[in-house]
């Protein structure tokens, strides 16, 4: 098996460079072009603000907040102009609408500091100018609900559950190997942090294109890959680093494959871990992808606990590390074909009969058990 | 195309009842969606009688359910008609103190400086509730009822404040928003993958974040009767889109054709082009998921109607390759064409398969026969809980499972030569199925097929040629599973065997 190993890295390295559908760090490569109902992203327009990258976050918000001050400073001004405050300036009898606004720079500072609610109180609005009121009263509600929307905001833009997946670790390479007697596919997942995924979930899926008969050319076309969704084994209690494994039985995609076609197979595998930050009750995704490439036929993952004094130590140095181990390299069917002819020889003395004839079927098999009148082995493998 | 012609059909006829049935589609009457293309559901409750202090109790949700102008307008009538009673309150006090003649008197301490008519009283209450708080008009010590009004209004201020706060933010950050940028085709379509008949419609999210646990169900609206005479309307039926095996959870980065399959368990078993036209039915789609950002659950809906349902046709593919990413067209979303597809049901298949005649009979001539064999083969992969004895013997069972990866290479490698001529590609794997599924039924027939083989068009017997000549396979190929068992000395099977087993 060492040697078929060997005798196949050099065509590994002649394939073709292939473009990823995710990328390791769970980034993935689509980008949307030709929409042409844009007025979705503006009826959802929060969600476009919070998608936004930090920059433009920032600008943004100090857009919001600078428009609506220079906007109500303009028309404070524009009443103090039209009321012929500013001619009166100097005027000791004349009552303004507001005191001390003198120019366009002080009406802008009114401005701001009413929204604000500062109020230092230089600055005062009269009691002889009712626009003025009406003013007061629209930028006071105009403010405390653009506050609102610009600190709500920033507020889910920090507590994202998304930055969460920063600290949930993917293996580098997939493995395939042998438990108990059957082909796995398994790579590792681990939490870096001390505080706990609530609900952690896995899940996998195939990315390979396919046609189907009927001649429709499927691109990426995505199908589930078991990881004990029945028996809820994909429900993960993450606390040390686990090993996701994957049974390739005959209702897997890998059931045909052996070590010589992974080589030259072209897919790709995405993982996928879903749960609950524990602080906040958010949920986070974290996601990763192998390339066939990056599945090593024959390998197993080093062991990366220890006991230590009271409790369990984990050596994340060692979190990618593989070593190789003996796999049969044919695939998972001939190895339960060939598991099944080893058990029928416990049962049969008559071996060599059973050579000569190719084995095609459990009826067959059953049939010559009840042709010498033998009762039939227990089948525990599929054929 | 024909979708479109379909619709403005049924309009055209809704409208000119009176002439009569000029068109070959029937005529239907309008008919009333449950639930918009939208997502908007046509349901209004009504006759509650006593169950509306319900909604009083539960006044927070009432209130972010409201739409935005009458959010704005509570809003806004809050912040002014409640201002301006509390306002009146300040006059009132400053009225009864005998405040408002002193005026500018600079030896009298009123209960609020600078306070000496209405306008100076709602001024001092805006500053005080809005917290700007000038300084020109302030509380004096000298009024213990102003002080017990100033904490009073202190408190309430701030809890209004919060609470129209906080509805504002709820509202604007709604999770239902996020279904904006979840789009769904505007029609589902009904052709073939694999061999059998499926449901598609295709969904898709505009948006680089993602979806977390993005899960998709479907339910069939349709009114029955049931055996009893209970009249059940609008009742509602689970279509299974991969619930079982865990396919309902998506991974949604670029548009997904969601697929149901239509086999013995779905309510579309006997549904063929035919009765899709007189049916009267609704799919609701449904599509959930958490808002990455928020971490919210948002829901997206969708609806087709029976004539939103495309019998044979195919969706657009929408992805393309770019360099260092791959790119969505948008444009070609919600886009199909014609495929040729069987136009009866899959209970018609099933029931044509289960005949013994169909496979005997040269199919030459015969068009239709053709894809019967093609569901009748893949019908018995699908259907293990059938009996093994019931449709075809266990043999042709077995052969239909293994050897049809080979096959479909094959067909595969057959059909990249020719461009999507469905209808050629759809032909040859049958042709080639045809001779594997044939039971060994005697030697006339055998021959009859095999004549029939030689009759075929070129590439037909180039694919044969290669069949035939390949050695028998070694001890550690994956075996076709076919069963010569009872009959070795049959030619037939023995070259059957040797077709399929080749890799």
């Amino acid at each position: 098996f060492l040697k078929w190993g060997c005798a196949f890295s050099p065509e590994r390295r002649n394939k073709r460079k292939r473009q990823r559908y995710v990328e390791k760090n769970g980034r993935c490569n689509v980008q949307h072009g030709n929409m042409r109902e844009t007025y979705r992203y503006l009826t959802d327009i929060f969600t476009t603000l919070v998608d936004l990258n930090w920059r433009c976050s920032l600008f943004v918000f100090v857009m919001a907040y600078a428009v609506t001050w220079l906007f109500f400073g303009a028309i404070w001004y524009l009443i103090a102009y039209c009321r012929g405050d500013l001619d009166h300036l100097e005027d000791e009898t004349w009552t303004p609408c507001v005191d001390n606004v003198n120019g366009f720079i002080s009406a802008f500072l009114f401005s701001i500091e009413t929204e604000t609610t500062i109020g230092y109180g230089y600055r005062v609005i009269t009691d002889q100018c009712p626009v003025g009121t009406m003013l007061l009263l629209l930028q006071a509600i105009l403010g405390s609900m653009v506050n609102a929307f610009m600190v709500g905001c920033m507020f889910v833009k920090i507590s994202q559950p998304n930055k969460r997946a920063e600290t949930l670790v993917f293996s580098r390479n997939a493995v395939i190997s042998l438990r108990d007697d059957r082909l796995c596919l398994m790579f590792r997942v681990g939490d870096l942090r001390s505080s706990h995924i609530v609900g952690a979930n896995m899940r996998a899926k195939l990315i390979k294109s396919k046609q189907t008969q009927e001649g429709e050319f499927i691109p990426l076309d995505q199908t589930d890959i078991s990881l004990g969704f029945e028996t809820g084994d994909d429900r993960l209690f993450l606390v040390s680093p686990l090993v996701i494994s994957h049974e390739i039985d005959s209702r897997s995609a890998f059931w045909d494959m052996s070590q010589a076609q992974l080589e030259k197979e072209d897919f790709e595998i995405v993982v996928i871990l879903e749960g609950m930050v524990e602080a906040t009750g958010m949920t986070c995704q974290a996601r990763s992808s192998y390339l066939a490439e990056e599945v090593l036929w024959g390998h197993r993952f080093s062991p990366m606990m220890s006991l230590a004094e009271g409790f369990f130590d984990v050596d994340y140095g060692a979190f990618h590390h593989t070593f190789e181990v003996d796999t049969p390299s044919c695939s998972a069917r001939e190895l339960s074909l060939a598991a099944a002819r080893l058990d029928a020889h416990l049962y049969w003395s008559i071996s060599s009969r059973l050579d000569e004839e190719r084995w095609e079927g459990t009826n067959a098999f059953q049939g010559k058990i009840w042709g010498f009148c033998f009762p039939p082995p227990p089948i525990s493998k599929e054929m | 195309m024909s979708a479109l012609r379909r619709k403005f059909g049924e309009d055209y006829q809704v409208v000119n009842t009176n002439r009569g049935a000029a068109f070959a589609a029937p005529v239907k009457k309008k008919r009333q969606r449950f639930v918009d293309k939208n997502g908007r559901c046509n349901v209004q409750h009504g006759n509650l009688g006593g169950e509306t202090s319900r909604y009083i109790s539960d006044l927070f949700t009432t209130l972010v359910d409201l739409k935005w102008r009458w959010n704005l307008l509570i809003f806004i009538l809050t912040y002014t008609v409640a201002w301006l009673v509390m306002a009146s309150m300040w006059w009132i006090i400053a009225y009864i103190r005998g405040d408002l003649n002193q005026g500018h008197d600079q030896s009298y301490t009123p209960c609020v400086a600078n306070v000496y008519n209405f306008p100076s009283a709602f001024l001092f209450f805006i500053e005080t509730e809005a917290t700007i708080g000038y300084g020109y008009r302030y509380i004096t010590e000298k009024c213990p009822e102003g002080i017990i009004l100033f904490l009073f209004q202190s408190l309430l201020g701030s809890i209004v404040d919060a609470f129209l706060i906080g509805c504002m933010f709820i509202k604007m950050s709604q999770p239902k928003k996020r279904a904006e940028t979840l789009m769904f085709s505007q029609d589902a379509v009904i052709s073939q993958r694999d061999g059998k008949l499926c449901l598609m419609f295709r969904v898709g999210n505009l948006r680089n974040s993602h979806m977390v646990s993005a899960q998709i169900r479907c339910k069939l609206i349709k009114s029955r009767q049931t055996p009893e005479g209970e009249f059940l309307p609008l009742d509602q039926c689970e279509l299974d889109v991969g619930f079982g095996t865990g396919a309902d959870q998506l991974f949604l980065v670029s548009p997904l054709t969601i697929c149901h399959e239509i086999n013995s368990k779905s309510p579309f078993f006997d549904l063929s082009q035919r009765s899709l036209r007189s049916e009267q039915f609704e799919i609701v789609v449904i599509l959930e998921g958490i808002v990455e950002t928020t971490g919210m659950t948002c829901q997206a809906r969708t609806s087709y109607t029976e004539d939103e349902v495309l019998w044979g046709h195919r969706f657009l593919p929408v992805m393309s390759l770019e360099e260092g990413f791959f790119r969505v067209d948008y444009s070609q979303f919600h886009n199909t064409f014609e495929v040729p597809t069987p136009a009866y049901s899959v209970k018609e298949h099933d029931e044509k398969a289960s005949l013994p005649s169909p496979l005997v009979t040269p199919t030459l001539g015969e068009g239709r026969g053709r894809p019967d064999r093609v569901f009748s083969a893949d019908g018995l992969d699908a259907a293990d809980e059938r009996p093994v004895g019931a449709r075809l013997p266990s043999k042709l069972q077995r052969m239909s499972t293994s050897g049809k990866d080979e096959l479909q290479r094959k067909v595969l490698k057959l059909s990249s030569h020719q461009a999507e001529k469905a209808s050629s590609t759809g032909d040859l794997p049958l042709k080639l199925q045809r001779l594997g599924s044939a039971p060994a039924q005697g030697d006339a027939e055998d021959r009859l097929q095999l004549r029939a083989l030689r009759v075929d068009v070129g590439p037909m017997t180039q694919s044969t040629g290669d069949l035939q000549h390949h050695p028998p396979p070694s001890l550690h190929c994956p075996t076709p599973g076919l069963a010569a068992s009872g009959r070795p000395e049959n030619s037939l099977p023995a070259k059957l065997r040797r077709m399929n087993a080749d890799r």
